[in-house]
């Protein structure tokens, strides 16, 4: 009769183990939207959420205090006051913008230059800052632009974790990480909550965890979409990875009669002139994704792939 | 007096000459507004003057009406009575014919310009210029990226609506391939189930059209299954304005996909969805024709969605159509491309959408 018992325990566990996982799987994923970065972000949640969580309040409130800190687009931010001074003395980087910075830094040193995150006035010189402009910089104020630009010209101070110029006039430019680094950020605050099925968009940049539903019998992946060929979006699997893109298609004009993107080579200080094309990149954090995508995106197709096997990231190189 | 009356006479004489003159550039010539101006000015300063005229000639009046009234006609100098009667009688036809459009004034206008080129002159509505839409109607503005073209898409409905119904812009190849949404009801744009008052509803239920056209360029299923988009950071502009300007996509036809909640007939019985949603759209706007200035386009009833929730298919037979049909006094598409200058606002960060009326 003992015997009976026992088995009655064991079913009964193993009904109260699904019955809990079908509970923490809600049928209907949350979907929590909002504005920042001057774009939108859009987050589904697959699990049922803590009864007690205020998440839209929360994520609200992280993004907000990193565009405070990275933000160059807010005249109050950290970035913002950083980049108004010339100051040659060190100066304290808050904890958002030094975690930024590292990650810059080691893809600008891994990829030779390809990421950089001085080169504001170099974008800026080709019309894509807070003034428009049509007209193509002059050959010689190009070169006095790259004479202030240059991550090399940017000391990394890790013990006091502060920054330091090495010529005035030096500006910092996270806006290429900044989404990147948010997603990760919800990312580490929905894991606290014990979550673990959701789904993070900000801006084109993507993190998947988990699954989109799970049951006994099979599992869905988040599907996300990819830039594809000729306008035509792929369509993938993922858990537990991000990804981001980065092309001229959203942010390019017309200067000197060329087309050119917003996305600038440091080495020559001029755009790419590919406005259709893209490159998605996919790796474990999404900021590490979004710096190679913009990393990867100013490179030719053949240095693209050699430097993602480098860094082992996933390339997906969108091009002609 | 005789100032006065000089100052008719000199000032009649340069006023009608005005007066003439851009009478008759009105009617040879195509519209213009300068043209219009002064002829409305020179005409209200004529008429005063007519009037100063009148005032000076008074006593003249008084004697013709006063001799007409006492004596007969000596066929001297006093007006004979029939000339008088036949004046009015004139006045009379010709205000008679002008009023009701009878010959010979339909003739006479004929041979004007306007009349000449009917077919390729359009004017909206008597009231554009002059007044703004009924509160019920509704206009949404489309500023794309360089501040270089707005196109506005005009709405007004045959009777006031309490709300306006759901509704997508875009724009499409001559063979229904959509190139870009140019507007999506924010209540729509960033749920594939959005609340449709009260109750989630799927976007390809109320404007299925749109969303098959959707799919096709971005991938995105009608059941929802896309979680996500990598892509470059969209700013939410509109590329559009490229294919305006640089013809890559041209011709191009402008469609409004729109459908009113809970409209329900006989044929479309559901409560909630009542009717299907009906397509308007432009004909072909060739781009090589569209030097620059502004451009009208009128909008056609051309289908309606029917039940195509899964293929977005187009259906062109409006029986059992009724109200859903009827809704749509005129859709008008104004496409005004503004001179690039240096200090253009050019890039705004995102696209204006603005809303007028209830």
């Amino acid at each position: 009769m003992r015997w009976v018992w026992s088995v009655g325990v064991v079913v009964g566990l193993f009904a109260a183990v699904q019955l809990f996982q079908f509970r923490n799987q809600s049928s209907t994923p949350t979907v929590i939207s909002g504005s920042a970065m001057g774009t939108r972000y859009h987050i589904k949640i697959a699990d049922a959420l803590p009864v007690e969580a205020r998440i839209e309040d929360d994520i609200e409130s992280l993004v907000d205090e990193i565009e405070d800190e990275a933000s160059q687009w807010r005249e109050s931010s950290w970035v913002s006051h950083f980049n108004s001074e010339n100051s040659l003395a060190p100066i304290r980087a808050p904890d958002h913008v030094w975690a930024i910075l590292l990650v810059a830094k080691e893809v600008y040193n891994k990829s030779g230059g390809l990421l950089d995150v001085t080169i504001g006035p170099l974008v800026e010189s080709w019309g894509f800052g807070h003034q428009p402009h049509s007209d193509p910089p002059a050959p010689h104020d190009l070169e006095k632009l790259r004479a202030v630009c240059g991550f090399d010209k940017l000391v990394l101070d890790g013990r006091q974790q502060t920054i330091k110029r090495k010529v005035p006039g030096l500006r910092i430019d996270l806006s290429a990480l900044a989404k990147g680094y948010a997603v990760d950020q919800i990312d580490a605050h929905l894991k606290g909550l014990g979550l673990g099925n959701y789904v993070i968009e900000f801006g084109g940049e993507v993190m998947a965890r988990g699954y989109k539903s799970c049951s006994n019998e099979h599992r869905d992946s988040w599907r996300i979409a990819l830039p594809g060929y000729d306008g035509r979006r792929q369509i993938l699997g993922v858990n537990n990875l991000a990804y981001a893109t980065s092309g001229g298609s959203e942010q390019n004009r017309k200067v000197g009669g060329n087309s050119v993107t917003h996305l600038i080579d440091p080495r020559t200080g001029r755009p790419t002139r590919d406005i259709t094309g893209a490159v998605t990149v996919g790796a474990d954090r999404c900021v590490v994704a979004d710096a190679w995508a913009t990393a990867l995106c100013v490179a030719s197709k053949e240095e693209a792939r050699h430097l993602a096997e480098h860094a082992e990231v996933e390339l997906m190189d969108w091009r002609d | 007096m005789n100032l006065i009356r000089h100052i008719a006479n000199i000032g009649l004489l340069f006023s009608f000459l005005t007066l003439a003159v851009t009478g008759i550039l009105s009617f040879v010539l195509p519209f213009s507004l300068a043209t219009t101006r002064v002829h409305i000015v020179f005409g209200f300063a004529t008429i005063i003057l007519v009037g100063l005229h009148l005032a000076t000639r008074l006593g003249y009046f008084k004697r013709m009406a006063q001799q007409s009234l006492t004596t007969k006609s000596d066929g001297g100098s006093q007006m004979p009575r029939s000339v008088i009667i036949a004046l009015v009688v004139v006045w009379v036809l010709l205000l008679v014919v002008s009023l009701t459009g009878g010959r010979p004034a339909t003739d006479l206008l004929a041979l004007g310009y306007e009349a000449q080129n009917r077919a390729e002159i359009f004017r909206a509505a008597p009231r554009t210029a002059y007044e703004k839409l009924g509160p019920s109607n509704r206009i949404v503005s489309l500023s794309p990226d360089s501040g270089e073209l707005v196109i506005e898409v005009e709405i007004e409905y045959r009777w006031p609506m309490l709300e306006h119904p759901a509704a997508a812009v875009w724009a499409e190849t001559t063979r229904a391939h959509m190139i870009q949404t140019l507007f999506i009801d924010d209540a729509l744009a960033f749920s594939d189930t959005p609340d449709w008052h009260g109750k989630p509803t799927p976007r390809h239920h109320i404007l299925p059209i749109w969303r098959h056209g959707y799919t096709s360029i971005n991938g995105v299923d009608p059941n929802g299954e896309i979680d996500a988009i990598t892509e470059a950071t969209p700013m939410h502009s509109f590329s559009i304005e490229k294919s305006l300007i640089s013809g890559e996509e041209s011709p191009l036809i402008v469609c409004l996909e729109i459908n009113a909640f809970g409209d329900p007939n006989e044929t479309y019985a559901d409560p909630r969805l009542g009717q299907p949603s009906i397509l308007y759209a432009t004909d072909l706007i060739n781009l090589d024709d569209f030097d620059g200035g502004d451009a009208y386009f009128l909008m056609h009833r051309v289908a309606h969605g029917g039940k195509a929730t899964r293929s977005g298919d187009r259906f062109y037979n409006f029986d059992g159509i009724t109200t859903a049909g009827d809704m749509i006094k005129k859709v008008l598409v104004h496409v005004i491309r503004q001179p690039a200058t240096k200090e253009s606002p050019a890039v705004k960060a995102s696209s204006e959408i603005v809303y007028e009326g209830g």
